[in-house]
């Protein structure tokens, strides 16, 4: 008999799925680029995270416990491709070498962003989406990756600031 | 460019496009169904439940049914299953032409067993399944966000060909091959690290000559009744459709699904059977029904329902009925809006009351209090009128990442209670808004209806009924019930203006007032005497409450939970939760003194002691399935015996009881609610009471049980049960959750 249970997912179905379809949808098409692929492995994801929520000890945990499951899908979808290894997340991120000179205009500056995040390292990448796509806090981010909150609040910003300087 | 900007172009430089409508939907109906199916029937423990890709395999099916024949000749194609399997589900084949597994196989490597435990194989598709045995927690990733071993396991035949696995089933296995052999790389869910590699078990088949299958009954005749309240708008087809019925011992499971173009806010609710002679026919929603379900095609699925009940003195023909309610016409309803000032630093657990009413449509909801709760996340108490049975809350400008809750009522035509909490990004401060939209309301509920009745009238087999004690219905006026007044008991209630809270509290039946032992414990047990109760309060160990003169003993040294005194009233078993291992079982003297672990497996739970006070009973569960090892330990000889296995427990809280007499094991069952008997021999087994909502029960004799039963989480009935006639007796002062329990004499 216990006294409460750590996320009644019955009770908050609605709201799990309403808030996290969106950001999981779209983080996954930013691994695959491809809508129906996009849509297959969301589907899985959720299947897999809801049929094994009971080992989810905390509700604060579902989005990283559901993106973890996203990545792993994702992963595993270039496993049998033979694409593009796991991606795990460094610690240090290294400077790229500055783009070519864009115009002004917001499409030559999307372009840009484009060429930029194209060259990332893969870890990087994976930073930024599930940041910038997922929507998740730091403390998420550092729940899935396994990391320290600060490491990934510090490599984040530190990431952005060099992306920055590069588009100016 | 500042950050923001930055972060603003990279997003945008992603182009990425919305989720249609249509697989939002798709994929919410997929889940719903899922969820649905969970409330009944637990989810595995790290491995995605074999019932639910059946349901896919069956679904998948029938949607190549569709494209192939086209709708009108699906129905002909359903009909062709002949049989309902519990656990498995239909087949389309004869019993004779089944095949099922020989005997379970097993192997074992490093103290863990992986047996292949079940095993089907039809003209069209092969299922099977495995469980495992003697995982610890330390078998389990470290980080919950690993989620370990995700590999499926695969069926291969003797020439080492792979057969193909999809949505739950694997190929067909040509029927003159009888051996086989599962193979898992790893144990789903494990740390690939601390557990071995590359299981091979080889199993085999046989003829299904000794299979039991439930016979399918075609819903005859079918038909669609138009909705007897349905609104103007509800031009196109609303119906309710019968699936599939299938012939029980003791009456039918039927299935099917409402057809509505309608906006649902909620539903199907309020199941009605009613039978020619207008009498309402009790249904229950047993676990059979729940598999049954699961072959309702998936586009039908988020509308889907199903029951059971007893066909005993019916007069056909029935008429099912289910309610749902609309959403209604959002533009008619002005959101309500509230704001609170949470201050410049609310704290953790500060609560705010309040007495603010506002109106939403016809109803009015009144906000009774706001709670902070550690460390992001605010809970919402408020109650509404006028049947307003759900709404949406939302808070502009706030990002919320999370949260839960419901609402209830005590009676149907009453207030309805709402909790509701919500996880932040980070805790607001300073003025709060909240908006209230989207209200439901009970009175716009739409019924649907059919009728059906079987070809020949199906009597019940009685052989098989006899031993099962009715089940106390829900409307029963149990206050017209005997009380049962000659008990101490422990139970634990909620802290009244704390909702977080529970105080353990003793209770003497004839007795004036209850004892509060504690604040903060949810667990004890009574001595065989009825003076002392034992609970875990403390990080340092049990407490020993000794009633008389009020004194309490620190075990020094003995954590854990799920106390049983020896009936000599000597020594304690419990479950230990200190150490590595998560709930081993151990026993020690009742002053705390020669504490012994009795196995290092954990996830244990105590049963009881054999009359004599030497042994202790206590039950392990198998992984990936319901089944759980019943054992026992000698305290004299130290020596543990492997007596049986329960194939239909719960994963959940098995809640496993010893008879005083030694004779019988009671638990609970798969769907977390219905109550088993079993043989201390394992071999004669009687389901006691079916979908009784039992949470927790405790012999009182020989021939009494005392059961607490909740239809409404975190409320409780208490009742004794006689087993001589299965009668019932209200249990009095026991208001709360029932821990523990002990006969006057």
């Amino acid at each position: 008999m216990t006294r409460s249970t750590p996320l009644d997912l019955e009770q908050s179905f609605d709201k799990l799925y309403r808030e996290n379809l969106r950001p999981l949808f779209q983080y996954l098409f930013s691994r695959v680029q491809d809508i129906h692929l996009a849509e297959d492995l969301s589907s899985e994801t959720f299947i897999s995270a809801f049929e094994s929520l009971n080992r989810l000890k905390s509700a604060d945990k579902f989005k990283p416990w559901l993106f973890t499951i996203a990545r792993n899908k994702a992963n595993d979808h270039f496993r049998r491709l033979k694409r593009q290894p796991t991606l795990e997340l460094d610690e240090e991120i290294t400077a790229l070498p500055l783009q070519e000179q864009a115009g002004n205009n917001n499409q030559d500056q999307r372009v840009l962003v484009q060429q930029l995040f194209a060259r990332l390292k893969p870890a990087e990448q994976e930073l930024l989406r599930l940041k910038l796509v997922a929507g998740l806090t730091f403390k998420e981010i550092a729940i899935l990756l396994k990391s320290n909150e600060n490491n990934v609040k510090k490599s984040y910003y530190r990431l952005l600031e060099r992306l920055q300087a590069q588009v100016e | 460019m500042k950050t923001q900007k930055i972060e603003e172009a990279i997003q945008s430089s992603f182009a990425l496009p919305e989720p249609s409508p249509e697989f939002e939907k798709s994929l919410a109906q997929t889940l719903r169904t899922q969820l649905h199916t969970q409330k009944i029937k637990p989810c595995q423990r790290f491995q995605p439940s074999r019932s639910w890709a059946y349901a896919l395999a069956i679904v998948a099916v029938l949607a190549i049914v569709v494209f192939a024949l086209g709708p009108q000749k699906v129905l002909a194609q359903i009909q062709s299953w002949l049989g309902f399997i519990p656990g498995i589900g239909l087949v389309s084949d004869d019993t004779s032409s089944l095949r099922v597994l020989a005997e379970p196989a097993s192997q074992t490597l490093d103290g863990i067993t992986v047996e292949v435990s079940k095993a089907v194989a039809s003209s069209d598709k092969t299922y099977v399944d495995y469980q495992v045995f003697g995982l610890t927690n330390q078998h389990f990733p470290d980080h919950e966000s690993d989620p370990g071993c995700h590999f499926e396991p695969s069926l291969k035949l003797p020439d080492g060909t792979t057969v193909a696995f999809s949505d739950g089933y694997y190929e067909a296995v040509p029927k003159d091959i009888n051996q086989l052999v599962l193979h898992l790389s790893c144990i789903p869910g494990t740390d690939t690290t601390k557990t071995s590699s590359n299981w091979q078990i080889p199993f085999t088949l046989k003829v299904a000559d000794d299979l039991v299958t439930m016979p399918v009954v075609l819903p005859e005749p079918r038909v669609w009744n138009q909705s007897d309240q349905a609104p103007d708008n509800a031009e196109n087809i609303t119906a309710l459709q019968i699936h599939t019925v299938v012939e029980t011992p003791k009456g039918y499971i039927m299935t099917g699904w409402i057809e509505t173009d309608l906006n649902i806010a909620l539903g199907p609710i309020n199941p009605k059977l009613i039978d020619s002679n207008g009498i309402e026919v009790p249904t229950r929603l047993s676990q059979q029904a729940a598999d049954l379900m699961q072959s309702i095609p998936a586009e039908h699925q988020f509308y889907a329902w199903g029951f059971e009940f007893d066909s005993e003195e019916l007069s056909y023909p029935l008429t099912v009925s289910f309610s749902m309610l609309p959403k209604a016409d959002q533009s008619a309803f002005e959101p309500a809006r509230w704001t609170v000032d949470l201050g410049a630093n609310p704290q953790s657990e500060q609560i705010w009351e309040f007495q603010q009413t506002l109106s939403l449509g016809e109803a009015e909801v009144t906000i009774n209090k706001l709670q902070y709760m550690a460390p992001n996340r605010l809970k919402l108490f408020f109650t509404a009128t006028n049947g307003l049975i759900d709404l949406n809350i939302e808070f502009p400008d706030l990002q919320v990442s999370g949260g839960g809750g419901g609402g209830h009522s005590d009676a149907p035509d009453s207030s309805m209670f709402f909790e509701r909490s919500f996880v932040f990004e980070t805790m607001p401060k300073g003025n709060l808004e909240i908006l209230f939209t989207n209200p439901v309301f009970a009175q716009d509920a739409v019924v649907f209806s059919s009728v059906w009745q079987p070809a020949t009238a199906h009597a019940p087999y009685p052989e098989m009924a006899i031993h099962t004690c009715p089940s106390l219905p829900l409307d029963l006026a149990r206050s017209d019930l005997p009380v049962f007044n000659q008990a101490y008991s422990v139970l634990y209630r909620q802290i009244s203006g704390d909702p977080v809270k529970y105080e353990l509290v003793y209770r003497d039946s004839q007795a004036a007032e209850s004892v509060v032992l504690s604040d903060n414990s949810v667990r004890g047990s009574i001595s065989p005497d009825g003076i002392q109760v034992l609970y875990p309060t403390d990080i340092e160990g049990y407490t020993l409450h000794k009633l008389g003169d009020n004194q309490k003993q620190i075990l020094a040294g003995i954590i854990g939970s799920d106390s049983k005194w020896s009936p000599d009233g000597n020594y304690i078993a419990y479950v230990r939760g200190d150490g590595d291992v998560i709930n081993a079982p151990a026993f020690a003297k009742v002053d705390g003194t020669e504490a012994n672990t009795i196995s290092e497996l954990g996830y244990a739970m105590i049963a009881g002691w054999s009359p004599n006070s030497r042994t202790i009973y206590f039950t392990l569960p198998w992984f990936n399935s319901s089944s759980w090892k019943v054992m026992a330990y000698d305290i004299e000889s130290d020596e543990t015996k492997e007596l049986f296995t329960i194939q239909n427990g719960t994963i959940k809280f098995l809640d496993p009881q010893i008879s005083p007499d030694g004779e019988w094991l009671s638990y609970r069952g798969m769907d977390n609610s219905s109550l088993y008997l079993v043989n201390l021999d394992g071999e004669t087994e009687r389901l006691l009471l079916d979908d009784a909502h039992v949470i927790k029960h405790i012999w009182l004799d020989n021939t009494h049980i005392a059961l607490s039963i909740s239809y409404v989480s975190g409320a409780y009935e208490n009742f004794v049960l006689d087993l001589n006639n299965c009668s019932f007796m209200r249990l009095n002062g026991v208001d709360g959750g029932l821990v523990d329990i002990q006969l006057q004499n």
